[in-house]
């Protein structure tokens, strides 16, 4: 997953540098935003025993 | 050459690069460390690196803007907007990390560079990343680089910044390989055991 966000990260540096439309450039870094904090989530999570 | 009248957004727009080529100095003492040293870098770690990259896409976005048009207020608002989002969570990070070895006689995941261990300069890098945006925010009328161009200089900083983000695209793929999370204490590249190259 990370090397994919990193890769989104990347999609999203040349979509900056082309000038795409400003919609769309903050889309994609909030999805790779929001992925990443899932995954932090995930980290901080993954080794508690949560008994809702 | 910097081609404004006005001092104060000349250095408003020297502050963009400034910003991201401090981050990519940064991200490249992680690199340092990782290969120089021999430490891997664990799930938080690689984490932290993302933030800084994408706190960094603010300011990128901001010089991108500069080399095609001039600079408006909103193309300011959102570069630095999306810097200090993106160093807010980074920063939850670097302090869940640092939580986590905090008590005593625990003594840190890798080794200490001047003193402090990796994710310790991690929150410190986020901190200031949060106040040069703040302060860029608050000043944003004297600061906005309105006019400003530098081709080669801003050329050089987005390759940098390119090439770094590539690096560490191989970086994080290597260490994880074909699997969908690192592993918590990375100990090996997993792509190479995945692909049988090393056994």
């Amino acid at each position: 997953m990370d090397s994919i966000i990193l890769l989104i990260i990347f999609v999203v540096f040349v979509a900056t540098i082309k000038q795409l439309p400003r919609p769309k450039l903050i889309g994609m870094w909030a999805v790779a935003t929001v992925t990443s904090l899932l995954i932090f989530a995930h980290h901080a999570t993954s080794t508690l025993n949560l008994n809702f | 050459m910097l081609v404004n009248t006005r001092p104060v957004n000349r250095l408003g727009f020297a502050l963009l690069h400034v910003y991201v080529l401090g981050m990519c100095a940064v991200l490249t003492a992680g690199f340092l460390v990782q290969f120089i040293l021999g430490e891997l870098p664990c799930p938080l770690c690689v984490l932290q690196r993302i933030f800084m990259m994408l706190a960094a896409i603010g300011p990128i976005y901001i010089i991108a803007r500069s080399r095609v048009d001039a600079v408006t207020t909103r193309d300011f608002a959102t570069g630095y907007g999306l810097s200090i989002l993106a160093s807010v969570c980074g920063a939850a990070v670097s302090a869940r990390h640092i939580l986590l070895h905090i008590k005593p006689p625990d003594p840190g995941y890798g080794s200490a560079i001047f003193g402090l261990h990796p994710y310790t300069w991690a929150l410190i890098t986020f901190t200031v990343s949060i106040v040069v945006a703040g302060v860029n925010l608050v000043l944003s009328h004297e600061l906005e680089p309105i006019d400003s161009r530098a081709p080669i200089l801003s050329t050089i900083v987005l390759w940098i910044f390119g090439a770094i983000i590539l690096a560490n695209v191989f970086v994080a793929f290597a260490l994880e390989g074909f699997h969908w999370f690192l592993p918590s204490d990375p100990t090996r590249y997993e792509l190479f055991y995945d692909l049988r190259i090393l056994k």
